[in-house]
């Protein structure tokens, strides 16, 4: 694998420059058209973002993308519209502009447009240099990974990121920051019979040198191994379980979207109420974009410097996250959530952590009598936001625990449950200590095992 | 029952004129008269299967991005039948309506998905409404369970606008002609 040379994606200081010729140049455009009033805010993103995969143990995809990224959003009395593109020469920006600004003047003015993000510092220092990652390191990280599982055949990716983002708006906000993130994420397949039993590993982190690449690939290994036996069905019903990370991290970023975004609380669509003990003691939600662990933008696609605040702090929930329109509707403050696209409008809660618990994986499992071993969930879908009931499968490792221990594999099952019934005060039997990170755009997750009362399994490999 | 991937079909979401490596659309047969019989494929993925030709669906969602097998209009034919015949000719049974969730499992087996609405049928007529409907099964028994299909008036081109596929994530539209169908003895109405 050859690596495509040094890093050429731009510093925070290069971008904030960019970010100041988006808004000089679109104020212009603005003042030629007469719209004097015009409040103009952008976002800048340069940077490289990088790929390797590999299949049957070999890697067959190496792929690096130079990203240059410009979003504009222009608003005239209420009125807003965006254009992005990712040219940047004088006579570009003046085309975005203009484009911006026409569209502007066709949309219908928002009564609850809430003004630009006012200047304000970051919370923290952030990191101005963004970490890339050569080529050779994801080879690297994948031999590792490959290695680590001895004679099983592997399958699985290496991811990078190197960006530096910059936003500016015509309030005075002008901020800047670098972001880097690393992922090893794979399986190791072991043959059963006429097809193979998987198990994954994985890890994330902000620089590739701290992922365990290696440990990633021998906890793939041993889950296969484990899994490679012809085993019975699980018969459907209600199951204690025990949630390894990969799992939790969809039922935490479920539980951020669907509950506790501030937009689908003022439509209607959300469980929590805020102030009540809707889920167990022993649950306690974090939004920390400051955590060093969690890689982040330390500021909001609005511009609002980012803040740790709790969704659920001991079981009772605390906080909704919200974007600057979705925080005046709610008569609150932005929590600094705003994000890019927008299906997450109004403000959704990406940096989380779940307080982490004291018991090892195996303590966990050992206070079960008869429940299952989840190892990753997959193709999970909300039938009912209200109440938080969703279906997916199990993945990755499926196994049944009996007297506090893992006796057989399963195949995998069908479920539909409430993540929040799941979570509800009393269900939670204990948290583990074995936090992993998981990203997987928008959201950065630590999570940790969980040891549940009761998951509605409604289905297996006989319907 | 007959499956095609046809991205000739005038106005359908998965219509195209050639694909990205250059062949022209052209219908495939993938299910004839329930039977299967094909496959979505590219040149490279042809010539492994020991196919004649590519049926063309090889489609990347922008430049910078590897051109990969997607799906076109993969949907299927119209049968004899209509939705009141169906329902006229059906004692218990419930009409469901648009889905709005899908969840499927990593081997294409076990599906569930979940509707807009539904009501009950009850000896031949459609009667109250119900919340939230489920239908959930394994895939080739529930399509072998189908015993009636619309008939080409109310063959509807069906789609997608944002089917994912590949790493990095690319965006296809992909279309769905379908028509109503009678499935027997279906798993419907699962709770969490």
């Amino acid at each position: 694998v050859a690596d495509h040379g040094p890093y050429t994606g731009g510093s925070t200081a290069e971008a904030l420059v960019l970010a100041d010729r988006v808004v000089d140049i679109a104020a212009g455009v603005c003042r030629s058209a007469g719209a004097t009033g015009a409040e103009l805010q952008t976002m800048v993103g340069t940077g490289e973002e990088s790929l390797t995969r590999f299949a049957a143990s070999a890697i067959h995809q190496n792929v690096t993308e130079a990203v240059q990224s410009v979003r504009l959003t222009v608003t005239v009395d209420g009125r807003a519209a965006s254009a992005g593109g990712t040219q940047v020469d004088d006579d570009d920006l003046r085309r975005l502009a203009t484009a911006a600004l026409g569209a502007a003047k066709l949309t219908p003015p928002d009564p609850q447009w809430p003004g630009l993000a006012p200047p304000a510092p970051l919370a923290a220092a952030a990191p101005t240099d963004p970490a890339p990652c050569s080529a050779d390191e994801r080879a690297d990280a994948v031999r590792a990974f490959v290695d680590a599982a001895g004679s099983l055949e592997t399958a699985g990716f290496c991811s990078s990121s190197a960006v530096v983002r910059a936003y500016r708006n015509s309030a005075g906000q002008r901020i800047a920051a670098a972001l880097s993130s690393a992922t090893i994420d794979g399986i190791a397949r072991a043959p059963l019979g006429a097809r193979f039993a998987d198990g994954s590993g994985r890890a994330s982190g902000t620089r590739i040198r701290d992922l365990d690449a290696a440990a990633a690939g021998a906890r793939a290994a041993r889950t296969a191994t484990a899994a490679a036996r012809e085993a019975a069905d699980v018969e459907p019903g209600s199951w204690p379980v025990v949630l390894q990370p990969g799992a939790v991290g969809d039922v935490l970023g479920l539980l951020s979207f669907y509950g506790y975004s501030g937009r689908t609380a003022t439509e209607g669509r959300s469980f929590v109420r805020l102030g009540e003990p809707q889920l167990d003691p022993a649950v306690t939600l974090v939004c920390d974009p400051l955590d060093p662990r969690l890689p982040a933008v330390p500021f909001d696609e609005e511009g609002t410097p980012a803040r740790s605040f709790d969704l659920v702090r001991a079981g009772v929930s605390s906080g909704f996250a919200y974007d600057r329109r979705g925080a005046r509707v709610s008569g609150a403050t932005s929590t600094g959530s705003a994000l890019a696209s927008s299906f997450f409008a109004g403000g959704v809660a990406s940096s989380l952590r779940l307080e982490p618990g004291t018991a090892t994986l195996d303590e966990l499992v050992a206070s079960i009598e008869r429940g299952l071993l989840v190892t990753d969930f997959w193709y999970t879908r909300v039938l009912d936001p209200r109440t938080l009931v969703l279906t997916g499968l199990t993945r990755n490792g499926l196994f049944v625990i009996e007297d506090g221990a893992v006796v057989r594999p399963a195949p995998n099952v069908r479920f539909t449950q409430s993540y929040a019934e799941a979570l509800a005060p009393g269900a939670v039997r204990g948290i583990g200590s074995d936090a992993v990170l998981m990203l997987d755009a928008p959201f950065g997750i630590l999570a940790p095992s969980i040891s549940l009362e009761a998951w509605r399994i409604t289905g297996n490999s006989a319907g | 029952m007959t499956i095609t991937a046809d991205a000739t079909l005038p106005g359908a979401l998965g219509s195209f004129g050639y694909d990205d490596e250059g062949t022209p659309a052209h219908p495939v047969d993938i299910v004839r008269d329930g039977t299967w019989v094909g496959v979505l494929s590219g040149r490279d993925s042809a010539a492994a299967a020991g196919l004649r030709r590519s049926s063309g669906c090889v489609r990347a969602d922008g430049y910078a991005r590897l051109p990969m097998v997607r799906m076109t209009n993969v949907g299927l034919l119209p049968g004899e039948s209509s939705l009141e015949e169906m329902i006229a000719a059906t004692d218990d049974g419930i009409y469901m309506d648009t889905n709005r969730s899908w969840s499927i499992d990593d081997r294409r087996l076990n599906f569930q998905f979940g509707c807009e609405v539904g009501w009950e049928i009850k000896n031949g007529k459609r009667t109250r409404m119900v919340r939230n409907p489920t239908y959930t099964g394994i895939g080739p028994r529930f399509w072998g369970s189908l015993d009636m299909l619309g008939g080409p008036d109310e063959w509807v081109f069906w789609g997608t606008p944002n089917c994912g596929k590949g790493q990095p994530m690319q965006v296809g539209h992909t279309g769905h002609p379908a028509v109503p169908g009678r499935f027997r003895n279906v798993r419907v109405g699962v709770r969490g």
